[in-house]
């Protein structure tokens, strides 16, 4: 039987705003480092001098891009990640709240679930699983794909097309990013199917790596991405080829389908002929998981019941998931406001294709549309009149003015902060707002314990024993962590190549060679650009070969702590 | 009825064949539903303008 174990790594949005006057993003993630440093049991990560390693077995570190990431620790249920990702969100808001109180109440600090950015930059939040397997790695995108492209119906966060200056509601916003089946790429180009299998662990061991998911708040469907993924994953492991009779004609027109969607009942083409809808795609894959149950993971039953109790709903009763998964609760929210500002959603398609002619227009007289406004446009001496006469007459023909294109222009921008702030981690975001109000229904009973988790590592798994060790260790020097193991103030480490350890094994340094004067092997190139952790692998060498540590006081005395 | 309370897989509300008072109380629960959102919508964009929030929340990088 598949023993399942899998993670979530989860980018999120921070922001800080004094008035108009956005903060300068490194001064706020500074602030967020600074907090984390002082206020949560850490150890320096190995891997990154951007990054630790928490008492709940998690990780914490600032990305390239200048945002806080989490990765929970590793989990055997889907709904302890549940757990965990909500625990780590606990985490980041405890931290925006050290930050606020730093900062002052003229300035608004806020951290955000993000997925993709309605600013124009292009960029987008990632949002990625992993899964351990033991499967033959070149066997999985075949099987995987037709889920990954169809568990969009229930996995989408919604919000809108980023890839049009107008708003288009979408299921599944960040898929539209994706523009390959498969791609061995992570920050451009990426594909429904990740090559990138680092395991992360010992012999024997395999990493699926999923990016092209969305960061969720629904219970539910944060449970039913990991479970019915983790499922699938595990019937390919078993040799139960899901995706057997379910290869798609074009993967990626399938993907940009169901992810834009809201029926959830196109048709999409098989390449062995015929065609199906997303949900009759996931009802095979359900039943598959159900007829296998036996060698599938002991939560299966309960994954299943919720998978089918989902299915059944977006087929039978598409209202009755408004207050459940993401994208339909978006959904439900924007239609109202729509037909509050005289603008029903049903017309967005007609007005958008109206703003992508005058897109074209302007851009074959070489005006980047971008900034344009329709005033300017329907002044004397416009730079598209012909166009713009054409566009009118479309305008009329359906009943509709220029009026309704600059009403619904001007709903842009409410509508693309309202998408944000609804993922607001904290009191004030839009999701938690409505949940306090008791009008969702998306919890799931088993996601509990999240205060717990803030703290305890997960029971099973050396998750547990990382976090244990952190516990102990943090504030020691010297010390770091990584996903394989702990290094501890005597030179010893903590193996956690195996994933399922459930006991502590300390391995003592190994004797330098003889006549060896190189420094051991640490992250030289991370470390010189840090003072913090170049005091730490300074100390690490005078303990290992007995030097004098003159030279290295100097950095030490004037840093705060490991991760600066 | 919450989510956490279906479990049993009981047919889920918002169905077809719903009588009378069946729905008076989905009105209620959508209408509860909407003027939730239409609070938390509020009290969220009360404090800043979109252009501005949006300009700050300028994603640099990622994934």
């Amino acid at each position: 039987m598949v023993r399942p174990m899998f993670g979530v790594e989860s980018e999120y949005a921070v922001a800080g705003l004094a008035g108009r006057e956005p903060m300068r993003r490194d001064d706020l993630v500074n602030r967020f480092v600074r907090a984390a440093n002082r206020s949560l049991a850490h150890l320096p990560d190995m891997g990154s001098s951007a990054g630790m390693f928490l008492e709940n077995g998690a990780r914490f570190y600032i990305d390239c891009g200048l945002h806080p990431e989490m990765t929970t620790p590793e989990c055997t249920t889907p709904w302890e990640l549940a757990r965990y990702i909500k625990a780590g969100e606990r985490i980041l808001q405890g931290l925006a709240e050290e930050v606020q109180a730093g900062a002052g109440a003229a300035t608004e600090i806020m951290c955000f679930r993000c997925n993709v950015d309605y600013s124009g930059s292009g960029s987008t939040w990632g949002c990625h699983e992993s899964y351990l397997h033991r499967a033959n790695p070149a066997s999985l995108p075949e099987q995987l794909i037709p889920h990954l492209v169809t568990r969009a119906i229930y996995t989408g966060a919604g919000g809108f097309n980023p890839l049009v200056n107008w708003p288009e509601f979408a299921v599944a916003p960040r898929l539209l990013h994706i523009q390959h089946a498969i791609s061995s790429d992570s920050t451009g180009n990426r594909g429904i199917f990740h090559t990138k299998n680092e395991s992360l662990s010992g012999d024997g061991y395999n990493r699926l790596h999923i990016l092209c998911g969305e960061s969720l708040c629904s219970e539910t469907a944060i449970v039913l991405k990991t479970g019915a993924t983790a499922l699938v994953a595990a019937m390919a492991e078993e040799g139960l080829r899901p995706g057997a009779g379910l290869r798609l004609a074009s993967p990626i027109e399938a993907l940009h389908a169901v992810s834009t969607d809201v029926t959830c009942k196109q048709k999409l083409c098989l390449a062995g002929g015929g065609e199906a809808t997303a949900i009759e795609i996931q009802r095979r894959l359900l039943h598959l998981a159900e007829c296998h149950r036996g060698v599938l993971p002991p939560w299966t039953d309960a994954v299943c019941g919720l998978w089918r109790l989902t299915l059944d709903q977006l087929e039978g009763a598409p209202d009755s998931v408004s207050t459940v998964l993401d994208w339909a609760i978006k959904h439900k929210l924007f239609h109202h406001r729509a037909e509050r500002r005289g603008i029903p959603m049903e017309r967005f398609a007609f007005l958008g294709s109206i703003v992508r002619r005058l897109n074209a227009a302007l851009a074959a007289v070489g005006v980047k549309s971008r900034g344009v406004r329709l005033s300017t446009l329907l002044a004397p001496g416009n730079p598209i009149p012909e166009e713009m006469a054409g566009s009118g007459s479309a305008l009329a023909a359906e009943g509709l003015s220029w009026d309704h294109l600059d009403r619904f222009l001007s709903l842009r921008d409410e509508f693309y902060q309202i998408d944000t702030r609804f993922g607001q981690i904290g009191p004030r975001g839009i999701f938690a707002g409505m949940d306090r109000r008791g009008v969702l229904d998306h919890g799931v009973p088993a996601v509990d314990g999240v205060e717990a988790a803030l703290r305890q590592p997960p029971a099973a798994g050396r998750a547990r024993l990382r976090g244990e060790a952190i516990r102990r260790l943090s504030g020691q020097r010297p010390g770091a962590c990584s996903w394989m193991s702990v290094s501890g103030p005597d030179g010893r480490t903590l193996d956690l190549s195996d994933p399922f350890a459930d006991a502590e094994v300390w391995r003592d340094p190994p004797a330098p060679p003889a006549g060896e004067d190189a420094p051991p092997e640490m992250l030289l190139a991370d470390s010189l650009d840090d003072a913090g952790r170049l005091h730490q692998m300074l100390d690490a060498m005078r303990r290992r070969y007995g030097r004098s540590r003159s030279r290295a006081q100097g950095p030490s005395a004037t840093t705060e702590g490991p991760n600066r | 009825m919450r989510q956490k309370e279906r479990q049993d897989n009981t047919p889920p509300s918002g169905g077809g064949g719903e009588t009378g008072g069946g729905l008076d109380r989905l009105r209620e629960q959508a209408d509860r539903f909407l003027a939730a959102g239409d609070e938390a919508i509020n009290r969220a964009l009360a404090s800043s303008d979109s252009e501005t929030f949006l300009r700050a929340n300028r994603q640099q990088g990622g994934e």
